[in-house]
């Protein structure tokens, strides 16, 4: 992906990441399943195998996050700031390169320069145009060495820097020009800051091009300024030092600097003869070259040999290495972006909303199937009669009427009433239920107790008979309604929740003679509760 | 024409927990569950989908009312067995634009999809008895001629499991027990294979539905190794900064950089278990607030300290290793003129500093300090910063409760409506202890010590690289196989 891509990728998925939980996650996900389809289309990707082939292939999460930027809505895609930030960088790097060029016209004119009746200093041609910008060149290797150790976060620094300017009032102006919103670019500062061990070589390596730009137009403009020097104007070189250097020494060096273009004559580094006549001691006010027995012309000429030399130097110490180093800086840039992951956090949220889990179950919401909650219909509870000769009726709802005597006796030590009968329902056949009712229309107790088994719930049928009973026996009957767990000898309660859904259902019927209880022997004749 | 896909039908009584066997088996927790019967007011249709296919439908019903009556009215209409579908089929005819409190209503909406061609999956609360009601629910589906699987759910701790299965026996040729709460992905799988036999035609269906289910978790065991591999190198690799203006910094300053650091890693976790959580599909997992709930035991707590990581045997063990290690290396480097002193010396050195291990993670350091000028070269101005962590037993700690927290979270039914409890088993206790990690087999357990040693190592560097990220992710997905 280009650097204005990638730029993009984290601003949107940034943007979506925040929306994520807001009104717009709906239409996100709408948006971004709509182009994975046709992603899915143009990259020939079944979409069922394409979670598990972006796990892993890079080229692919490569491509499908491209293609994404690029299918999103025009009104999204004209926002985002990745082009402008590209171009901007293109801008910088332009002025650098303006600047540097400058610099190497004005370094080049001053180091080609004669200082009154000196002749141009050969020495400080070379030290500037060679030697200086040799060593920078060995610090490279040994400052990518360093970073490659230190592992990466070479610009952490610079990153840190920029987010804090990005706080400053300024970041308004200039979120507005990026086309960032002013409250994203700090965050996205810090975004990219986090993702340091994701694209901190990118950067590395982005950085690492401009630098090779400013040095390549540098040593351009040094080369051609050189060049129209030598060509528009007579320049004498010389060579002058303080030092102890002899002639042969610097025969010798000049020697070694020359080596890799030594197969050619005309630009062969100057001869001894030419070195010695070329020095220039300013106190004598002129060239030593007194065991030299030339003419004027011949030395002028000597003098004049060492200029190819010069412009191959810069050409092949100065530009080249830096050309090389561009071209290097160049490549690694996209091998690096080619190699980001791609498989971080926020990535991965927009595979899934691009192509969801190959498998998974779609259905209805929850509200459009649940049923209607038991309405809170509370009446004021009466409490339940006391009276000794009260005459109190058991019914037996499905598998307790098997036990319609144990139950009885349970009932009647549960209330501390005598038990006139214990009657079947809920069996197979419906007519037991009518049979039940006649039965006790007949008797007319002044309560009714139906034991209901562990586990049953309140349901139409068991309704319809509680129905019926009120219809049958009036209004002022009780009717209790209790669950019994049976383990086949004796009678236990019911766990609390069974019985308060029953408290609920029956509280719906609005009929305060109408009651759940509990049915453990410990428990005391409590006031009903709905 | 295409063949229809196969579809299943949960029908049983009402509050039987047939939403909860749905919900588990479709994986999701907003299926309408509760304890008051009539939960299920429509019939709801959830469909298995693999790459825009329709596989298999499951439909989920409100359940039987009054079975007892529905029976009658069919058996008034069916005077020979060969009657009986048609007579069904009258039975929905005659009640069907019934609803709410009008008879047969949700005896119509379960029927129908049956009468349409689903398979039966009826389901009994085994905790509960058998009923005359329950009877006559069976036999209406055995005269609806479908295929039926029976399975025996429960909704309480009382089992009356061995009165069903003889009488669920009589009127089914499958039936299986599937606890919905207890439920984990392996005991889904069974379930549905289990589907594969209701009928012979939806056999390679349903062989592909199950097969696209096990690719889907081995894809999301991959991304879960990815949030916890990229939870331990950031939140073990970051740096919390504060700027000095003077000399002397403020008073303060340093417990407030330590509670935003400590904030930020909180902040790491609590990300990462949202990621787990979403990827397994629980979305709005509730969060216990008791204090004894190991899920919300703080970060830093001294809870957290004693349940997680790896045990103080264990942690002087590695610590005994990696010092003899640098030690030996010394040795080797003086060429054995140290006699092993180094060897011995780092092993107990190491081992020492595993075993008393204490709680610190990373101190607070000024930015002239060793490391603030390694971490920050080229960084001007003043400043104190913490981290990135050095303690190993803080790494193993974080980790751990990821691998707990993954394990509980990939383990719990989309049926279970309780809070997140983590423990040994996955449990609804919460003392227990959990130490995950200490009981990883011992290579896998070595693997990620050393990973976690790269990580802090890269981390006092400036960054974790991602060829270290890449190792710890792929090695977590075996950890993540194993737990």
């Amino acid at each position: 992906m280009k650097l204005h891509e990638l730029i993009d990728l984290e601003v949107q998925l940034l943007h979506d990441e925040q929306q994520a939980d807001g009104r717009e996650a709906a239409g996100i996900v709408r948006r971004d399943r709509s182009i994975g389809h046709r992603i899915a289309t143009e990259l020939q990707v079944p979409e069922n195998e394409a979670s598990a082939r972006l796990a892993r292939s890079r080229p692919l999460r490569h491509a499908v996050c491209g293609h994404w930027l690029s299918h999103l809505p025009a009104a999204i895609r004209d926002k985002l700031p990745g082009r402008r930030i590209e171009h901007g960088y293109r801008v910088v790097g332009w002025l650098l390169v303006g600047v540097f060029t400058m610099v190497g016209i004005g370094t080049a004119t001053t180091a080609l320069s004669s200082r009154g009746n000196e002749p141009v200093n050969v020495l400080v041609f070379l030290v500037v145009f060679c030697a200086l910008q040799m060593a920078l060149l060995a610090l490279l290797p040994a400052l990518l060495l360093y970073h490659k150790l230190r592992g990466g976060g070479s610009l952490s620094w610079l990153q840190g820097l920029v987010v804090r300017l990005g706080r400053a009032r300024w970041v308004d102006r200039l979120s507005r020009s990026t086309g960032v919103a002013a409250t994203e670019l700090p965050g996205l500062l810090d975004g990219m800051r986090a993702k340091q061990a994701i694209y901190g070589r990118v950067q590395q390596w982005l950085l690492f091009t401009l630098v090779q730009r400013m040095a390549v137009a540098f040593n351009c403009a040094a080369l051609l300024t050189s060049l129209y020097m030598v060509t528009f104007h007579d320049l004498a070189f010389c060579w002058s030092t303080t030092l102890d250097l002899q002639a042969t020494e610097l025969h010798r060096g000049l020697s070694l600097l020359g080596l890799p273009w030594s197969f050619l004559d005309t630009c062969a580094p100057p001869s001894l003869s030419a070195i010695e006549v070329s020095r220039f001691v300013p106190a004598k006010g002129g060239y030593v070259h007194d065991h030299v027995k030339l003419a004027e012309t011949e030395l002028a000429q000597l003098r004049r040999t060492w200029w190819p030399f010069l412009v191959t130097a810069l050409t092949t110490w100065g530009l080249l290495p830096r050309l090389l180093a561009l071209g290097l800086g160049a490549w690694r840039t996209g091998a690096a972006s080619r190699a980001i992951p791609l498989r971080h956090m926020a990535v991965q949220h927009l595979f899934e909303r691009l192509f969801p889990p190959a498998a998974g179950w779609q259905g209805p919401s929850p509200d459009a199937v649940r049923g209607d909650a038991p309405a809170d219909q509370r009446v004021a509870p009466a409490p339940l009669r006391t009276e000794p000769a009260l005459r109190c009726a058991v019914v037996c709802w499905g598998s307790l009427s098997s036990a319609a005597s144990r139950a009885a006796e349970h009932v009647s030590r549960r209330f501390g009433l005598p038990v006139s009968e214990a009657l079947p329902a809920g069996l197979a056949d419906l007519a037991g239920d009518q049979e039940t009712l006649s039965r006790l229309q007949r008797s007319r107790p002044a309560r009714v107790v139906v034991v209901l088994p562990e586990g049953q719930q309140p349901t139409k049928d068991v309704m319809r008979l509680l129905a019926a009973l009120r219809d049958g026996l009036g209004g002022a009957c009780e009717l209790v309604v209790g669950l019994l767990a049976d383990d086949g000898t004796e009678f236990t309660d019911v766990e609390s929740d069974e019985l308060a859904t029953w408290r609920t259902r029956l509280a719906a019927e609005g009929d305060p003679y109408l009651t759940a209880q509990p049915m453990g022997l410990h428990t005391s004749t409590e006031r009903p509760q709905p | 024409m295409s063949e229809p896909i196969p579809e299943f039908v949960v029908v049983g009584n009402v509050n039987q927990g047939k939403s909860s066997v749905v919900a588990t088996l479709i994986e999701n927790g907003a299926v309408p569950i509760a304890s008051y019967p009539g939960t299920t007011g429509e019939t709801a249709r959830y469909v298995f989908r693999q790459g825009g296919e329709d596989l298999f439908t499951i439909i989920d019903t409100p359940g039987f009312q009054d079975a007892r009556a529905a029976l009658s009215f069919m058996q008034q209409r069916a005077r020979s067995p060969a009657d009986r579908p048609a007579a069904v089929r009258a039975f929905v005819e005659a009640h069907a634009g019934n609803s709410g409190e009008q008879p047969f209503a949700d005896e119509v909406r379960l029927l129908q999809p049956i009468l349409d061609g689903a398979g039966i999956l009826y389901v009994v609360d085994a905790s509960s008895r058998f009923q005359p009601s329950h009877e006559a629910e069976m036999e209406i589906l055995r005269w609806t001629g479908q295929p039926a699987m029976a399975l025996l759910n429960r909704t309480r701790e009382r089992d009356h499991s061995d009165e069903w299965r003889p009488i669920l026996e009589q009127f089914f040729n499958l039936v299986r027990e599937f606890d919905a709460h207890a439920a984990r992905f392996a005991d889904r799988l069974e379930l549905l294979r289990g589907f594969r036999e209701i009928r012979d035609a939806w056999r390679s269906t349903m062989e592909r539905a199950i097969t696209a289910m096990e690719s889907e978790w081995q894809v999301r065991r991959r991304k879960a190794a990815q949030v916890i591999g990229e939870l331990l190198a950031d939140a073990l690799g970051h740096v919390e900064k504060r700027g000095v203006s003077s000399d002397a910094p403020p008073p303060g300053l340093a417990e407030e950089l330590e509670k935003a650091y400590l904030d930020r890693q909180r902040a790491f976790e609590h990300t990462a278990r949202g990621e787990i959580e979403r990827l397994y599909q629980h979305r709005d997992l509730e969060r216990g607030e008791h204090a004894l709930m190991l899920h919300d035991a703080d970060l830093f707590s001294e809870v957290s300290w004693r349940l997680f990581g790896l045990d103080r045997t264990q942690l002087m063990r590695y610590g005994a290793g990696w010092g003899a290690a640098i030690g030996g290396g010394i040795d080797l480097a003086v060429g054995g003129a140290s006699f092993l002193t180094g060897l011995i010396g780092g092993a107990a050195v190491g081992g020492l500093g595993g075993y008393f291990a204490g709680k610190r993670i990373a101190s607070v350091l000024d930015s002239r300090s060793s490391i603030g000028r390694v971490l920050f070269a080229g960084t001007t101005g003043r400043f104190l910063f913490q981290g990135p962590a050095t303690s190993q037993r803080y790494a193993w700690m974080l980790a751990d409760r990821a691998l707990t927290h993954y394990r509980a979270v990939r383990d719990r039914s989309h049926a279970r409506q309780d809070q997140l409890a983590l423990d040994a088993d996955s449990g609804p206790v919460p003392t227990s202890e959990p130490r995950v990690a200490a009981n990883l087999p011992a290579a896998l357990r070595d693997t990620l010590d050393r990973d976690l040693r790269q990580v802090l190592k890269e981390a006092l560097r400036g960054s974790v690289t991602q060829e270290t990220r890449a190792r710890l992710v792929r090695n977590l997905e075996q950890v993540l196989e194993a737990v």
